[in-house]
């Protein structure tokens, strides 16, 4: 409908600039904002997001905004998006958060909480290399409390 | 740096409450237990109950939950026992506002309006059922109320059964589903041979279907118990008493009193709580023959009693640590359900445990209802 497409420059925390469509940019709703009380001047600062992350959120935000894609094939890309190392999705979890993309959010910590399902405290510490701070005696009071939920 | 390769790659240990919270609203039961024992922050972050306000897809197991109605607004508060998890729930029905919960089988309420409006609720599928309207003549003032089975069971007819708090014996309120007109039936005296007026404990009748009766508890520790006759509204059911009254000592005593079905041994179980402070106190009422029989109860064995006015009922234990308690339609500090262990004589809830009731809030209307396996998504 627009009479010309507009394009916005977003910069990440690295230093690195993404030119991108504003119809495309404006799913998050932080950009949206920013649009729409026309606080853009020439470049967007995103002091939260990195370059890696963001390429993967524009690739996401990009194919979501395809036309004529059909609901499968954006059903697997978003089964292989998420298929990313735990960093990845940490990383993702902040950016969309800070993005206010609720989308991706939820995807990315619906993810996230599928990897914990079925597993021991022990295969999560692995799973997502968290080190086990407890001590022998606050560990076993936990189970203790809760053995129901351990067996 | 890139965060992939983070040198102290503590980012999933360090991670922010809010993202906790995020992940964790989407884990239940012992998966949520789990997630709160893999580090300190997690278990920092995370608060002991589930926090649904950070609301996610919250799909209900086979278990009974805790229903609390709020009679102003419509709204409804699901209190899931074995998760101690609580979500409010708007649900935006005009027609329940004002109503009130009068009992419920399974997942199905009985719900009054005013003086002579009757429904039927289900709270998780939503859909309500309109009951004929009350009698012009006999409004709404029955304290106690009953009905035989829930409303999607194909099985048989499903009567209504409302009890008048007193009387000789008390005035029968009866409708069986699928009629247009609700009926009433008075007693006389006369008919029983007793000219004593007769109270009954509101919220106690208990229906066993199959035989087509209800138990109901005299307030003086008696039993009486309604026949339906012919499988008819029209014919007048007949009533009989038994068993002898408590000490007036007992009477005095009592504070509340809750009924449930024994499901394994036929006949109620009678909980009174006794006391200031609320000592627990089991009967099982059962029939033998003409003879009613009561038995003190110490224990529950491997099964879990829920209990509340208007639905009660006596389950298998489903988890380690659900046998031989109680639980009460009860709260300690504000939202953490309360169970009574029979075995320990004490209250307990999360990280708490009493040998009496006085911090334990009890909303007004509250009602234990068990989540069909028809129907448990929502």
């Amino acid at each position: 409908m627009s009479s010309s497409t507009k394009f916005l420059t977003l910069k990440t925390c690295d230093d690195k600039k993404f030119v991108l469509d504003e119809a495309i940019a404006v799913r998050s709703q932080t950009i949206k904002n920013m649009v729409e009380d026309d606080c853009v001047s020439n470049v967007i600062p995103l002091p939260n997001v990195n370059s890696k992350t963001m390429t993967k959120v524009i690739e996401y935000w990009k194919k979501h905004s395809e036309e004529g894609v059909s609901k499968d094939v954006l059903m697997d890309f978003d089964k292989a998006f998420v298929k990313v190392h735990h960093s990845i999705l940490h990383a993702l979890i902040l950016a969309a958060n800070f993005l206010n993309d609720k989308e991706i959010l939820d995807m990315m910590c619906q993810e996230v909480a599928d990897r914990i399902k079925g597993k021991t405290p022990e295969e999560i510490r692995k799973e997502f290399d968290i080190k086990n701070d407890f001590t022998p005696e606050e560990e076993e009071e936990i189970r203790k409390e809760n053995a129901w939920a351990f067996e | 740096m890139e965060p992939g390769e983070d040198v102290d790659r503590q980012y999933w240990s360090n991670a922010p409450t809010d993202m906790l919270r995020l992940i964790s609203s989407r884990l239940v039961a012992g998966e949520y237990v789990v997630f709160r024992a893999v580090c300190k922050n997690w278990r920092l972050s995370l608060p002991d109950l589930h926090d649904y306000s950070y609301s996610s897809p919250f799909s209900c197991v086979n278990t009974p939950c805790l229903i609390t109605f709020y009679e102003e607004t419509g709204d409804v508060e699901f209190f899931y026992p074995l998760y101690n998890a609580q979500i409010t729930q708007n649900m935006d029905m005009p027609e329940l506002r004002g109503s009130r919960i009068r009992c419920a089988i399974e997942d199905w309420l009985l719900m009054s309006k005013g003086d002579y409006g009757m429904f039927f609720f289900n709270p998780f599928t939503k859909v309500i059922m309109k009951l004929p309207d009350l009698l012009e003549e006999f409004k709404n003032s029955f304290p106690s109320w009953t009905f035989s089975c829930p409303q999607d069971s194909s099985s048989s007819d499903c009567f209504v059964v409302g009890f008048f708090f007193s009387g000789f014996p008390p005035m029968v309120y009866m409708i069986k589903v699928g009629e247009s007109i609700w009926k009433i039936h008075t007693f006389y005296h006369d008919e029983y041979g007793n000219n004593k007026e007769l109270f009954f404990v509101p919220h106690s009748p208990v229906y066993f279907k199959n035989d087509n009766i209800v138990y109901i508890l005299g307030h003086k520790g008696t039993l009486a118990i309604l026949k339906i006759n012919e499988n008819s509204t029209e014919e007048s059911p007949t009533w009989k008493f038994h068993g002898k009254q408590l000490s007036h000592r007992k009477q005095n005593s009592i504070r509340q009193i809750f009924t449930a079905e024994d499901i394994d041994n036929g006949g109620i179980l009678v909980i009174f709580l006794t006391h200031e402070e609320g000592k627990v106190d089991i009967w099982r009422y059962k029939m033998n023959g003409e003879e009613l029989e009561k038995e003190k109860v110490t224990t529950l064995e491997d099964k879990t009693l829920f209990v509340s006015y208007g639905g009660s009922f006596l389950k298998p234990s489903v988890a380690r640590g659900l046998a031989n308690k109680i639980y009460f339609p009860m709260f300690h500090d504000n939202n953490k359900g309360v169970f009574y262990c029979l075995e320990k004589h004490k209250y307990y809830s999360f990280d708490y445990s009493s040998t009496n009731c006085f911090n334990l809030v009890q909303p007004i209307s509250s009602i234990w209802i068990q989540p069909s396996s028809r129907n448990y998504s929502f």
